[in-house]
């Protein structure tokens, strides 16, 4: 009976999905790096929520980040630099039984594939989207991103960055039909956890901000981040992340915020010296692309298969 | 249905006899006069209670049993004044048949007609719109019940009419320039017809020469288009004949010139035959569809049948109007019969044509096959007849009565609209005859067309007639006429059949698609979507009174002669609440009806107006009238059930909706409000604080201070005593957490699962099920190792403790990096 909860007992499901069912190979980042917290969280609220591997996809781009399908035991798509909105809203589309994930890192999401990310939270099509900023470009050993705050030294920015990040909440904020905005970080596995749980409880483009440490190039931040706890500040209200009473007292500051209201997420958001953990928007009655995909699905294979080349066929000389 | 009036005597009981008689031919005695009666009651000294109670008694004895009841003479229904009626005729009559429409032919009122020629006249006359009423009236007058073609009689009424008004100088050439354009415009074949019972036999009539005219056309199309070919084949056969090789008829052949040839020797040196010949028996066949296609040809001279119930028109004169037809006279009782084996013999003259055409077609591109065709058509009869083909037939209708349908041939009658022979009957109805059942069973058969018809709509009469006759499926037609009733008698009687829903407009077409509902048209009566019509009336006097009415079976009964004991005038002293009016008594439940009684508005010569109790007989009929009623307007479309139902759930489950999303943003509400309430409250006393904190800050301070002060002198005197049991208790706690401290631990709940520290160690650290590091096994490695471990956890949740292995190498300064993580 391993894995199973005892409030499970009762009603025993037909495959009950242990953490062992969503884990694949060992992951391959850094020791000490952010990365592992999120996929042990993921996978943890996969079994939590009883996904069946076989419903689940993964989607990401290119990045450090983005080899995550690769660890998960469900199916995945380790796509194009910048482009796992795209496929992921395709995949979402046709396919609404499917959970979808999108991974992406500062890098795949702010720079190469910010228009498609744009488009992506306007769209706002069912998937939960987690953003792993580590300030940094790991993969390819330390370039400056999109998000690197001023001053930061790395080889493509040897004196240090001149130019201001890109604050990806803030950003967000601004998009039309935004539908659910949370930021999170990897070094609080119970916030994580919590908040990655609300986001897939929400029905849209539920989007996570996961401040995250890089242990080999931004080893500095690290210990800015985790050791300085009077710069994180826990928002509490009705953003539906659950947290213990012990989890919540272990928070010195803590901002009762509503997170239906816009503008007030958007005055938070314009502090970014201070890390704000929770939910800063949540609107559940967004619009949402994917309900006008949804019609004449349920082709069988062969219909497709004729349906696709009936299409190559116009392209017979 | 044996509840509704039914007799063998066709003309008997319609109409009280003083229906039609002028108002002043009262007679009677005082005594008798039902009208003086109820005016003496009125004008009497009784005491009312008293005569009430009595009235009413007798009123529910009459109601039960029918008992005492009798409708007075000069009282007519409401609806049914005959001393209101100032037209002869309705609206549409007399009316035009045009040889030019859409389908054929079209159908204007006379009215209509002439008012849209005068309209689109090159230069219109305003005098002449001026004159179109007196145009219409006179027209018809001059009609009376005739038909005659058009185009003479406007030469006739147009003369007559302006010697009537005596026109002179510009205006009588204004009137004769708009009339002589008019009647240049009138095509030939243009028949104008008059209101009277015989406009049936012409509208009959007219739609059958008109289907025969296109039929004959179609028929002599298909023939010349097949027989020419065939005719040619024979002809070529001919030129094949060996005798045609003869010195003689070579000669013959070649008529110049033969003096230059030797005929004997060209006969011998010439082939025996240019081509092929026919085989003889494709020689015969085709010599045999020739001999078929041109007796086809006679066939056209017919146009169609129609077959007579002997009583049904008695007097032959109207036999004169119908020209072309071919009129059988048949005793009652073997009408069907002799329909049934006069189409079988009839439509066997067509269906060797048919089958001609067929082989002609066939042979002509010289596809008939033997093997296969000669067993098809060997077995040819009507029945294999295409739509198309089955247009080509002309058709058979018979006319008779429909009592003698439903008694005695019911069974033949029957099965002509159960086998699909495309017989058309109609079934005449005489006065006081409204029967059901039989449109039901026709509809029954399901692929028949069925109707019920009303001269007094003739636009309507001959577009549904015309759809009846122009199908190829069997169909029954019911209508009403009365042969021997006046014009203006005739009006009323249709009328009222017409609007008390006795006689409803409908048609079913059995053959219009497979929706059962889209069959139906109910749109041609009265207030289709009503149960009754209802009319309103206005009262005389001061107070412009109206009283509204519905137009009920019991209205139409009223005329008719065998129920005139089922009404009974209610003296003015009983005009109480518990009369209700017929049609509301009707929809009334059984237990609410207690204790009420039916009533309908009859008015007497002086157009007073008295409530008159009907008898429970009458309101059985009612139901039943209504019942059929309820039924056409269901299928017809107009509250069916279903669709009712559906639209009551749906609004239900729209009100559900919409009372639970008010419950919502109610309950939203009062959350926002609690809420707001709530952080006004608090706000208010955080102000409240920090405005006091504000204010004095000193007073905080001294609070601490005079605490501390008042606690000292006490604990000065005793400190000596009390501290040292106190101090020695603490040191063993902090012994105690110092031991525990000693052992290594991880905050796990708050581990990212990054691996640094399993990497170091995998044995010593290990995850748990939820993926957090756990110390597993302390001694498994080094206190370096855990010291290592400490140092490398990004989140500093690893607690090396104290050395386990004292022999360890370099301990006091790993316990010294240890001490931070401690």
């Amino acid at each position: 009976m391993y894995g199973i909860r005892p409030e499970l007992l009762d009603e025993f499901p037909e495959q009950y999905y242990c953490l062992e069912d969503y884990e694949k190979v060992a992951a391959k980042w850094c020791p000490g790096c952010g990365d592992h917290a999120v996929l042990g969280n993921i996978q943890k609220l996969c079994r939590d929520e009883q996904l069946n591997p076989a419903k689940t996809v993964f989607v990401s781009g290119i990045g450090c980040s983005s080899r995550f399908p690769h660890y998960m035991k469900t199916y995945g798509f380790h796509g194009l630099h910048g482009r796992a909105f795209p496929v992921a809203s395709g995949i979402k589309w046709r396919r609404p039984d499917l959970n979808v994930f999108v991974i992406t890192g500062d890098g795949d999401c702010c720079s190469i594939g910010a228009g498609a990310w744009i488009h992506a939270i306007r769209y706002n099509i069912d998937m939960t989207v987690m953003l792993f900023n580590n300030e940094i470009y790991g993969l390819t050993k330390n370039q400056t991103s999109p998000t690197s705050r001023i001053g930061t030294v790395s080889s493509t920015t040897p004196l240090g960055s001149v130019l201001p990040p890109i604050h990806p909440i803030q950003t967000t904020l601004g998009v039309s039909n935004v539908s659910f905005v949370a930021q999170t970080v990897d070094w609080n596995p119970p916030h994580l956890y919590a908040t990655l749980k609300a986001a897939y409880k929400h029905k849209g483009f539920s989007f996570i901000h996961i401040l995250q440490r890089c242990p080999k190039f931004q080893s500095g931040l690290v210990d800015q981040y985790t050791g300085n706890k009077e710069n994180l500040y826990l928002l509490t209200g009705n953003d539906g992340v659950e947290l213990s009473d012990s989890m919540k007292a272990s928070f010195k500051n803590k901002v009762e915020h509503n997170a239906n209201d816009i503008y007030a997420a958007r005055t938070l958001a314009e502090q970014p010296d201070r890390i704000y953990l929770g939910v800063f928007y949540r609107n559940p009655e967004a619009r949402r692309y994917d309900e006008y995909g949804a019609s004449n699905l349920g082709f069988t294979v062969d219909q497709k298969i004729s349906a696709l080349n009936k299409e190559l066929d116009k392209f017979a000389v | 249905m044996g509840k509704r009036p039914s007799t063998t005597d066709p003309y008997s009981k319609l109409f009280k006899k003083d229906i039609f008689k002028e108002s002043d031919a009262l007679d009677g005695t005082e005594d008798s006069n039902p009208v003086k009666k109820i005016l003496s009651i009125l004008n009497s000294d009784q005491a009312p209670e008293k005569q009430m109670r009595e009235q009413w008694s007798k009123l529910r004895k009459f109601y039960i049993s029918g008992e005492g009841g009798i409708l007075p003479d000069h009282f007519h229904s409401i609806h049914i004044n005959p001393n209101e009626l100032d037209f002869s005729s309705p609206g549409s009559y007399p009316f035009l048949i045009l040889p030019t429409g859409d389908r054929g032919s079209a159908i204007h009122s006379f009215g209509d007609w002439l008012k849209i020629k005068l309209l689109s006249a090159e230069s219109p006359s305003p005098m002449m719109s001026k004159l179109l009423p007196r145009f219409v009236r006179f027209a018809s007058d001059t009609l009376g019940t005739k038909r005659s073609d058009f185009r003479e009689f406007w030469d006739l009424i147009s003369r007559d009419l302006s010697q009537e008004l005596e026109l002179k100088g510009g205006e009588l050439k204004e009137y004769d320039k708009t009339v002589q354009d008019i009647s240049k415009s009138i095509e030939s074949e243009t028949r104008i017809i008059g209101f009277s019972a015989f406009a049936i036999l012409s509208i009959i009539d007219e739609i059958l020469m008109e289907l025969s005219r296109r039929r004959k056309a179609k028929l002599a199309e298909r023939i010349d288009e097949l027989l020419p070919p065939l005719l040619e084949l024979l002809e070529i056969e001919r030129e094949n004949d060996p005798s045609s090789n003869d010195p003689g008829h070579l000669q013959s052949a070649l008529s110049f010139a033969d003096h230059y040839f030797d005929f004997n020797k060209l006969s011998s040196v010439l082939p025996e035959s240019a081509s092929e010949h026919l085989d003889d028996n494709r020689f015969d066949r085709i010599s045999e569809v020739i001999r078929s296609l041109q007796s086809g040809k006679d066939l056209m001279n017919h146009n169609a049948t129609i077959i007579i119930d002997e009583d049904l028109f008695p007097g032959r004169e109207w036999e004169a109007d119908f020209n072309g037809l071919d009129i059988h006279i048949v005793k009652k009782g073997e009408i069907c019969q002799f329909a049934e084996e006069y189409f079988e013999s009839h439509i066997k003259l067509f269906s060797d044509v048919i089958k001609a055409l067929r082989i002609a077609r066939l042979e002509k591109s010289d596809r008939y096959r033997q093997e296969i065709h000669d067993e098809v058509f060997g077995a040819f009869s009507w029945r294999l007849f295409t739509h198309e083909e089955m247009d080509l037939a002309a058709p058979v209708v018979v006319l008779a009565d429909t009592q003698t349908l439903i008694h005695d041939e019911l069974a033949m009658f029957s099965r002509i609209l159960g086998s699909g022979i495309p017989i058309k009957i109609m079934g005449i109805n005489g006065a006081g005859e409204t029967v059901i059942h039989p449109l039901t069973m026709a509809m029954s058969h399901r692929d028949t067309y069925v109707a019920q018809l009303n001269l007094l709509d003739p636009v309507i009469f001959y577009d549904k007639l015309r759809d009846g006759f122009g199908n190829y499926t069997p169909a029954f037609i019911q209508t009403p006429v009365e042969g021997l009733l006046t014009t203006k008698q005739l009006l009323i009687y249709m009328s009222a059949l017409l609007e008390s829903r006795a006689m409803p407009v409908f048609s079913y077409n059995g053959k219009k698609g497979s929706a059962w509902g889209s069959r139906f048209d109910i749109m041609h009566n009265p207030f289709p979507e009503e149960l009754w019509p209802v009319y309103e009336y206005h009262l005389s006097g001061e107070d412009q009174e109206t009283i509204s009415s519905a137009f009920t079976y019991a209205d139409y009964l009223s005329l008719d002669s065998r129920f005139a004991n089922d009404y009974k005038v209610v003296p003015i002293d009983c005009w109480t609440e518990d009369l209700l009016p017929l049609g509301n008594y009707i929809i009334t439940s059984e237990e609410d009806r207690y204790g009420k009684l039916p009533y309908i508005w009859l008015v007497n010569e002086l157009g007073q107006l008295h409530k008159t109790v009907v008898s429970l007989r009458i309101v059985h009929l009612c139901e039943d009238v209504q019942d059929f009623w309820q039924y056409l307007q269901d299928n017809g479309g107009v509250h069916n059930f279903h669709a009712e139902e559906a639209l009551k759930n749906q609004e239900k489950t729209l009100r559900e909706e919409f009372d639970s999303r008010v419950s919502k943003l109610k309950e939203e509400f009062n959350q926002q409000l609690e809420k707001v309430a709530r952080e006004s409250s608090e706000e208010a006393m955080d102000n409240l604080t920090s405005a006091l904190l504000d204010l004095d800050p000193d007073t905080l301070g001294m609070v601490g201070i005079v605490k501390s002060e008042s606690a000292e002198p006490k604990g000065s005197s005793e400190e000596s005593d009390l501290e040292e049991p106190a101090t020695e208790k603490e040191t063993k706690k902090e012994e105690e957490i110092v031991k525990i401290s000693q052992d290594p631990w991880i905050e796990s709940e708050l581990c990212t699962y990054c691996n640094e520290c399993v990497d170091i160690n995998n044995r010593m650290f290990k995850y748990d099920d939820n993926k957090l590091a756990f110390i597993a096994d302390p001694n498994a490695g080094t206190f370096a190792q855990l010291v290592e471990a400490a140092e490398k956890c990004p989140v500093h949740i690893i607690h090396p403790g104290q050395p386990l292995n004292p022999d360890e190498p370099d301990l006091p300064e790993l316990i010294d990096r240890a001490a931070k993580y401690n």
